[in-house]
């Protein structure tokens, strides 16, 4: 998604004011970008108590950023990159950010029925994504959830475009295969 | 000629295999290409629908539920901490102070324009004609024949 200036301009005034205390402008800005922090912390630590934590932590840092904003980011990719680096740190801290796969559990591939009964489609989409290794799970959410552009994403992360390119096609093709028997359901399905 | 469609295939594929079969996500620099093999090409339109499919299961992620209320509120309550607007904001926390002050300028200006528009009811000369007029013999006479008639 590109923004153009103005919107970079409107994010501006509105900064303004909330730096001016106007209790208004704050209840946009938390309108507007608090949702997105808050499932992109959930998508990368997989913890919604976490990720309430580093949400509010970077809304933290976005009120006591405003008496300085400058009108060259949009609040939004702001947000998401303090929201990325608080969950790296997190996920370093915990010597859990690494290109490594999370270790698979047991579990035998099941056939359709058994998938039905076990759980639903929207659960094996939310755990095959948290078995993804953390950045080509961060780089998914961004593009594929957030609808982040691919420039927007890679400046998030920190990553040139064609880095961010590696880790969204080696993470859709993680993803394809850990969820190849919900995909064969969903052939079944609509078949 | 073959060679170049091959080449643009490739990327095509490459492009829908990275982000996807939303179009918006494409990286503008190849979009024309991408049009172009979608209206000419049937791999390509073919692998714009597996990917599209597999879009559609990954949509299927369980809804992540919106932020509660309470980090509404611990956001909202820091966001009111942090920048607390100047020294007047806080004596007067309604909004804006010019209003309210505006609307007392204008009445007390109403008010003094009144009071020098309105024509004087009581001029001293009137004053002195009344007086002499309550407090003449004749009329002093006439209350005391009053009283005595009671």
């Amino acid at each position: 998604m590109m923004h153009s200036l103005g919107d970079i301009e409107k994010d501006a005034e509105l900064m303004q004011a909330v730096a001016g205390g106007n209790a208004s402008a704050s209840r946009v800005v938390v309108d507007l970008y608090l949702n997105g922090a808050y499932r992109l912390a959930l998508r990368i630590l997989g913890d919604a108590s976490l990720a309430e934590d580093m949400a509010q932590e970077a809304f933290i840092r976005l009120w006591k950023q405003a008496p300085k904003w400058q009108p060259k980011a949009q609040i939004r990719t702001w947000l998401h990159r303090v929201t990325h680096n608080l969950c790296v740190d997190y996920l370093r801290k915990q010597k859990r950010y690494s290109d490594d796969e999370v270790p698979e559990m047991a579990d035998p591939a099941p056939n359709a029925l058994e998938l039905k009964a076990q759980r639903q489609l929207g659960d094996k989409v939310t755990e095959a994504l948290q078995k993804l290794p953390a950045r080509q799970r961060i780089a998914i959410s961004l593009v594929h959830f957030e609808e982040c552009g691919n420039m927007e994403a890679a400046a998030i992360m920190d990553i040139s475009v064609e880095a961010l390119e590696s880790l969204l096609a080696r993470g859709r093709r993680k993803l394809k295969e850990l969820l190849l028997p919900a995909r064969r359901m969903l052939d079944g399905v609509e078949g | 000629m073959k060679e170049k469609l091959t080449a643009e295939l490739e990327r095509f594929k490459e492009i829908v295999e990275t982000y996807g079969a939303r179009e918006e996500a494409w990286p503008a620099d190849d979009l024309p290409m991408m049009q172009r093999l979608l209206d000419t090409s049937d791999v390509a339109r073919s692998l714009l629908r597996q990917e599209a499919k597999f879009d559609l299961l990954l949509q299927q992620e369980s809804l992540v539920p919106p932020a509660s209320a309470a980090l509404l509120g611990r956001v909202l309550t820091s966001a009111e901490e942090i920048n607390q607007g100047s020294f007047l904001k806080s004596l007067w926390p309604f909004g804006a102070l010019w209003q309210p002050a505006a609307g007392m300028v204008m009445a007390a200006c109403i008010g003094i324009f009144l009071g020098f528009a309105s024509p004087d009811i009581i001029t001293s000369t009137d004053e002195d004609t009344l007086n002499t007029l309550v407090f003449s013999s004749t009329s002093l006479i006439d209350l005391e024949n009053d009283y005595e008639n009671l």
